[in-house]
């Protein structure tokens, strides 16, 4: 029954043009990107040592920035376009819990962003080699911190489109990652945000981390620290996705 | 004998306090075509969706399949055609019908078999292999009835079933309900067709702003419900009037005298008789749904 619904998200993206659209533009950013480092590297003669850092943090930035916007587009609309046209009744009124619903159509759409990223991984695996410089375990770990940050992204989006109206949602979701900005960033008012972000799920403040994990730096600790508490907030995101979903009107009034 | 749908005391009241039911209870007996009737904002869908776990009630209790509705479990071996739905545009009618089967927990081996005897069913085999979204909104409809009807569940819950469906659909969708209620399976169907409902259902549920106004089997609930009527060429005797009959002129110098029980026929036809006007014909009752749905629906509370 799980696979079946998988299949049916695979499908509902196949068929959205939101996906269509965005793996056009992921694809375009692995061909910038690559063309990005090709043009450094020839142009500065960048040394083997500095070439992980150059390929996963400069090469990849813009396919990352899609990957992003993409998670939370699809991330808020999971739930919201299947209730807005019709197609979630149907579904609803078979012996199938919502929660099973909510999880089958996230890890639909998380496996093909698995996919991305491992087409991701290779491609810059097999620039590495082929411009005869390597990349250590802390560097893999980074690439899996890395590779959780959309991932996070689509589970909070999920989850608050699972709980709140589409709008609501997506105004949340994004307040929720702006807030440390207004925080930490020389705002008047910013300290009094600051506890306030301990409870949110933020994706931005590893990545001083993650990046220096890339470059073949940064400290294991600190980057071990940025999977598990991706990880955890996963987790917790898709428990309250299927408590909110599960607990929600879902009738058109 | 035992009932797949209880509901005791259901109240639902939406955000900003719109109170949708107050405190509606019935039940639908096991084999039996039983209709919900109402008109538009009654509580009918109300009623369906908590059924079917897609609201949940602010008071009050049902049961469905002996368990409450927020159990996924309580769904299985029920069919359910929504009012307004639609369909994942990426599939053909076949898809669609392999996917719903799936997700009824069907098992894998005679998929193929159930699948092509709800095409059957709703005349649709010849366009299975169609994207849904190339489909008619009859034929749309046809598919959802297909997709409720897969496996053959013990348990129908049909909103309006033939809405948008041409008189030959109609007619397939009733000998089908009709065979279900020979075989014992329960239907529980919403429609503003009365004529369908009035030949299908063996008993009705009627809702008024919330509340149940009747729930009857439809035998009582029609009986005493016609009206018969009687005519007559000439000038209205006045003690006609004066008894209280109420007369039309139904052209050619003809009057009617309408609206009579059985009792205002015989004493109609005596004042007639005595003296000595022309009886053409007398009409006899004929039990109407709609009437009684009217005057129910429209009374004013007391």
């Amino acid at each position: 029954m799980s696979t079946t619904l998988v299949r049916r998200q695979w499908a509902r993206l196949w068929g959205e043009r939101t996906l269509s659209i965005g793996l056009a533009l992921c694809g375009l950013g692995l061909v910038v990107g690559g063309g990005l480092v090709a043009a450094i590297s020839r142009r500065e003669g960048i040394s083997p040592e500095a070439l992980p850092g150059l390929i996963w943090v400069e090469g990849f930035s813009f396919y990352g920035m899609v990957l992003s916007i993409l998670a939370i587009i699809v991330g808020v609309l999971q739930v919201g376009s299947d209730l807005r046209r019709g197609t979630l009744l149907p579904v609803l009124a078979r012996p199938v819990s919502r929660a099973r619903v909510f999880l089958a159509a996230w890890t639909g759409t998380v496996l093909v962003f698995l996919a991305l990223e491992v087409l991701k991984i290779a491609l810059g695996s097999a620039a590495l080699v082929t411009l005869g410089a390597s990349m250590g375990g802390q560097g893999y770990a980074a690439l899996v911190a890395d590779t959780l940050g959309p991932v996070t992204l689509l589970a909070l989006f999920a989850a608050l489109g699972a709980a709140l109206p589409v709008p609501a949602a997506l105004g949340v979701g994004l307040l929720s990652q702006l807030l440390p900005g207004l925080a930490y960033g020389g705002w008047p008012y910013g300290e009094r945000l600051r506890p306030i972000c301990w409870f949110l799920p933020l994706t931005n403040t590893q990545w001083p981390t993650i990046s220096s994990g890339l470059a073949g730096g940064g400290d294991s600790h600190r980057i071990v620290e940025a999977i598990l508490y991706r990880t955890c907030w996963i987790a917790l995101l898709l428990a309250f996705g299927c408590w909110a979903f599960s607990r929600r009107d879902v009738s058109p009034r | 004998m035992s009932a797949p749908i209880q509901v005791e005391d259901l109240g639902k009241t939406y955000r900003r306090s719109v109170v949708a039911l107050r405190g509606v209870s019935f039940v639908v007996p096991e084999g039996s075509v039983t209709a919900l009737l109402g008109p538009n904002g009654a509580g009918k869908s109300t009623t369906l969706h908590i059924l079917l776990g897609f609201l949940r009630p602010t008071r009050g209790r049902l049961v469905l399949n002996g368990r409450d509705p927020a159990d996924p479990e309580s769904r299985r071996g029920v069919g359910f055609l929504p009012e307004s739905f639609a369909f994942d545009g990426f599939s053909t009618g076949r898809g669609l019908l392999e996917r719903f089967d799936a997700l009824a927990g069907h098992p894998e081996a005679g998929r193929e078999e159930r699948v092509d005897a709800a095409l059957e069913a709703v005349g649709l085999a010849g366009d299975a292999h169609r994207k849904v979204t190339s489909y008619s909104k009859g034929m749309m409809q046809r598919i959802g009835l297909g997709q409720a009807l897969l496996g053959d569940p013990p348990l129908l819950v049909l909103d309006e079933p033939t809405s948008g469906m041409d008189p030959a659909s109609r007619h397939a969708v009733k000998d089908l309900l009709r065979t279900r209620r020979r075989e014992g399976r329960t239907t529980f169907l919403s429609s503003h067709i009365l004529a369908d409902v009035q030949e299908l259902a063996d008993r009705a549920v009627i809702l008024r702003e919330g509340r149940v106004v009747a729930d009857q089997p439809m035998g009582d609930l029609l009986a005493g419900s016609g009206r018969s009527w009687i005519e007559y060429r000439g000038e209205p005797p006045v003690s006609l009037e004066e008894a209280g009959f109420h007369t039309e002129p139904s052209g050619d110098g003809r009057i009617r005298v309408t609206g009579l029980d059985e009792a205002g026929v015989q004493r109609a036809l005596e004042i007639l008789v005595s003296r000595g006007v022309p009886v053409l014909r007398i009409a006899p009752a004929k039990s109407d749904l709609e009437a009684v749905f009217l005057r129910l629906t429209e009374e004013v509370e007391g």
